[in-house]
């Protein structure tokens, strides 16, 4: 290989067909002097030779020749085929090695004609990529050997996984659940497709370790709450978020909410219908709480008699433990209800310090995360101790700003233009990396930016899990239907 | 060279000898410094006619129009074709690289290639005498340029008519097209060769027919090949009387010269026959056996594309010079280093 040309980051080498097979993300060392840079492959090419246009044209027109027989004294067909060959590898530069410190403040250019180039050791790689921690989580392969990161830096950290369908992300999100609960992390799972409770189970069937340390809860099934369990705050913020409550409505319910206070001694859901009923109010306002209630009822997830408090829940979790919040069954306003009362109920456990930090997994978290949320799991609730990871399939629906505050991404295949595009507007790393790796990753690779590699842009093969993920797509054509 | 001994037939025994004193040629290139040639170099045709000028109009001369002659008879197309550059040049000498092409149309309208070369010679004033034999008195040089000029037309020549001689030995009853034109210049062995060519081809039942790509014939200051007449393409104007008649002692013209046209809007070509052709039968046949492009036989205009040398040829010599352990220098990059960006623009 030899440095054919620089331009800005971008590295451009010219390697002949036979160089040893690279991949999309693998790292190479180019070494002049002492001195290292390192750079990290994010394509090939054909090289721009001179003449090729014609060469091929020559080559196209000979596709009829019935025969074709060349008498070469020099065999410069054989020299000529390599040329034609030759590819051109695009890398970028990601840093000068200074006794393996990487340093990207020096100014400094190998030669291009004596420079010595060579795939760089996953050790380098793993050395380099390994940010501060002790709790490894092994994530997979990438160029050749084990790749694992630390616990501590999922730790705090706002966390998103995004690629289209298929492609692992569910099952990546898996790895690190597995992977914190060993190191005693409490972790809340939004779960839209009722697929974590595997988990406990191995693959051969029986439990695995963590088939106690795992909590389902199905909402309105083993799971509900008091109306005065949420509060007035999250009843408010559901119907005004779920059910688009008028700010008219809003008002009188929170008046029909101080009357069902002070006549029943307590608010109960019955409470409320009751006293909305009761009280004198405009009839198109009161008809207009009295269906949402309804339909708050019909849901059964509030159940005043025989409540369960959250903080139980979260008190059942050992150290280290998942409480799996399954909406798989919910009704579209359902799920959204119960994300609103985790979240608004969360949060005030965990600023009056009831309960210690945990991770905030949120599946498909598009679907049922509010706007007006993305920015306060970002800000204000890091700071209370909520450390969310965000995994979907529409980039787009995940604001700017939420991007630019991400300390980890774990970007999943995407071909589509306009995804990949407002990725890399985004992400921590330049848009021609995302663009080029990302457009080409197979299903189960990723291209991992951000704290948890040291802000050097890893691609990992994310490996297997010995645990059900149950994330895989149920098929019609199965084999058992092929015997038919 | 072993390999080459399995690839050459026993018909093209000569291109054996032929890579044999390339390659002996070669033998002295060892730690050479030299200077790649200059890019417009490239594949120069050398074997076209030397300039001739009528000063008059062509009504004044003696000429015969031609209509080619409608046939059923189709024939094999055999097109050959030579190139030549010269690769790197130094003060002892010139290091030239020539090609061939020979292209087959069958009667089932089926194409046959085969090139042959890259040969490459180091030539120089010691041993040019050596490796051109009869064709070295082609060289007649006043100057260093002179010189690599005329060895780099002298070896394209040589293969060009060892290729033709081949060519017309091999092949029977077909039309053979040659790039260039039947004269045979000032010396009196390339009269032979060609003399010699054109006989056997006439013993085997071959047509050869010559197409200049571009012509120095002028007429009233006028090329060739933008003379118009009053007649519908395709035809062919026989102007050998009035050569014979005009031109210039010292160029002997091997057959009849004529202007072509044989496709409605397209360029008018120097064609030579030889003397004693059935002008319209000749051209009656190659209309049946081979598609014109531009009014050009397409089978030669394939030759010419296989016996060029592409750029790529050009750096994979270079590499294999390298290889032999040549410097080589590159002018254009020594003025870019000196002095460019201030020149750049009027170069």
């Amino acid at each position: 290989m030899k440095i054919l040309s620089k331009n800005s980051d971008t590295i451009k080498l010219l390697a002949s067909p036979d160089e040893e097979l690279l991949e999309r993300g693998d790292y190479l060392v180019i070494e002049d002097n002492g001195k290292k840079l390192l750079i990290q492959v994010i394509d090939i090419e054909y090289a721009d030779l001179p003449g090729m246009l014609e060469d091929t044209l020559r080559e196209l027109s000979t596709e009829d020749v019935k025969d074709f027989s060349s008498i070469d004294p020099y065999s410069i067909g054989s020299i000529i085929a390599k040329l034609r060959e030759a590819r051109l590898i695009i890398g970028k530069s990601r840093g000068v090695l200074i006794s393996r410190d990487l340093r990207n403040d020096i100014l400094w250019l190998p030669s291009r004609f004596y420079s010595r180039i060579q795939k760089a050791s996953s050790s380098l790689i793993n050395e380099l990529s390994r940010s501060n921690g002790r709790r490894t989580i092994l994530l997979g392969e990438c160029m050749g050997d084990w790749f694992t990161i630390n616990a501590e830096s999922l730790d705090g950290r706002l966390t998103i996984i995004t690629g289209k369908k298929e492609m692992g992300k569910s099952h990546l999100a898996k790895l690190l659940v597995v992977g914190l609960v060993e190191y005693g992390a409490r972790i809340l799972v939004f779960d839209v497709n009722g697929e974590y409770g595997g988990l406990s189970k191995r693959i051969d069937g029986l439990d695995s370790e963590l088939s106690d340390r795992l909590k389902v809860v199905i909402p309105s099934q083993n799971f509900k709450t008091a109306i005065e369990d949420a509060g007035l705050k999250t009843m408010l913020d559901i119907l005004r978020y779920v059910y688009d409550t008028p700010p008219a409505s809003l008002r009188e319910f929170i008046r029909i909410w101080h009357i069902t206070e002070r006549v029943y001694g307590r608010v109960t859901l019955k409470g409320l219908i009751e006293a909305l009923t009761k009280t004198q109010m405009n009839e198109s306002i009161k008809e207009a709480l009295l269906s949402r209630l309804l339909s708050i009822e019909d849901l059964e997830f509030f159940d005043d008699e025989d409540p369960q408090s959250l903080e139980d829940l979260l008190e059942e979790l050992e150290y280290g433990g998942v409480l799996i919040v399954d909406l798989s069954k919910s009704l579209p306003h359902g799920r959204r209800l119960v994300v609103e009362y985790v979240l608004s109920k969360l949060s005030t456990i965990l600023k009056n310090n009831l309960y210690p930090s945990l991770f905030l997994l949120a599946e498909e978290a598009h679907l049922y995360l509010r706007d007006t949320y993305w920015d306060d799991l970002v800000t204000r609730m890091r700071h209370i101790g909520i450390f969310p990871i965000f995994v979907t399939n529409q980039p787009d629906m995940i604001p700017d700003s939420v991007y630019r505050q991400a300390d980890n991404i774990f970007l999943f295949n995407f071909t589509n233009d306009s995804d990949l595009d407002y990725l890399a507007k985004a992400s921590r790393v330049d848009a021609e990396t995302v663009k080029r790796i990302v457009k080409a990753l197979p299903p189960k690779r990723c291209l991992v930016v951000g704290r948890v590699v040291n802000d050097i842009p890893i691609v990992v093969k994310i490996r297997d899990l010995h645990v059900k993920t149950m994330g895989e797509t149920k098929l019609f054509f199965t084999e058992a239907q092929e015997d038919l | 060279m072993e390999h080459l001994q399995h690839q050459i037939k026993e018909e093209l025994e000569f291109l054996k000898a032929f890579s044999e004193i390339g390659l002996e040629s070669l033998s002295s290139l060892k730690g050479l410094r030299m200077y790649s040639s200059s890019r417009d170099d490239l594949a120069r045709d050398y074997l076209d006619e030397v300039y001739i000028g009528f000063n008059s109009t062509l009504d004044e001369y003696f000429f015969e129009v031609y209509e080619p002659r409608q046939v059923e008879e189709r024939r094999r197309i055999v097109a050959l074709d030579t190139s030549s550059t010269r690769l790197a040049e130094s003060s002892k000498g010139v290091i030239v690289s020539i090609k061939g092409a020979i292209v087959t149309r069958d009667l089932d309208n089926s194409i046959s290639i085969q090139t042959l070369g890259p040969f490459l010679f180091y030539v120089n004033k010691t041993n040019f005498k050596k490796i051109l034999r009869e064709y070295s008195e082609f060289i007649q040089y006043s100057s260093r340029y002179d010189f690599y000029i005329n060895a780099q037309r002298a070896l394209t020549e040589l293969l060009e008519r060892r290729m033709q001689e081949y060519v017309v030995e091999q092949y029977r009853d077909s039309i053979i097209l040659f790039d260039g034109c039947l004269v045979a210049n000032n010396f009196n062995h390339y009269k032979s060769v060609l003399e010699k060519i054109l006989r056997i081809a006439h013993e085997n039942g071959n047509a050869v027919i010559a197409f200049s790509k571009t012509s120095f014939l002028q007429i009233s200051g006028s090329y060739l090949q933008s003379i118009y007449i009053e007649e519908e393409p395709p035809y062919i104007i026989d102007l050998t009387t009035s050569l014979k008649h005009y031109c210039d002692h010292e160029v002997r013209t091997l057959g009849r010269v004529c202007l072509a046209r044989l496709s409605a809007g397209s360029l008018g070509y120097r064609v030579d026959v030889p003397i004693r052709s059935d002008i319209p039968t000749f051209f009656g046949m190659l209309l049946r056996s081979d598609p014109l492009i531009y009014g050009y036989p397409e089978t030669l205009i394939l030759a010419h594309d296989y016996s060029t040398f592409m750029r790529l040829d050009m750096i994979t010599l270079q590499t294999l010079l390298k290889r032999m352990d040549v410097e080589l220098l590159y002018p254009e990059y020594v003025r870019d280093i000196l002095f460019q960006p201030l020149d750049g623009d009027y170069r």
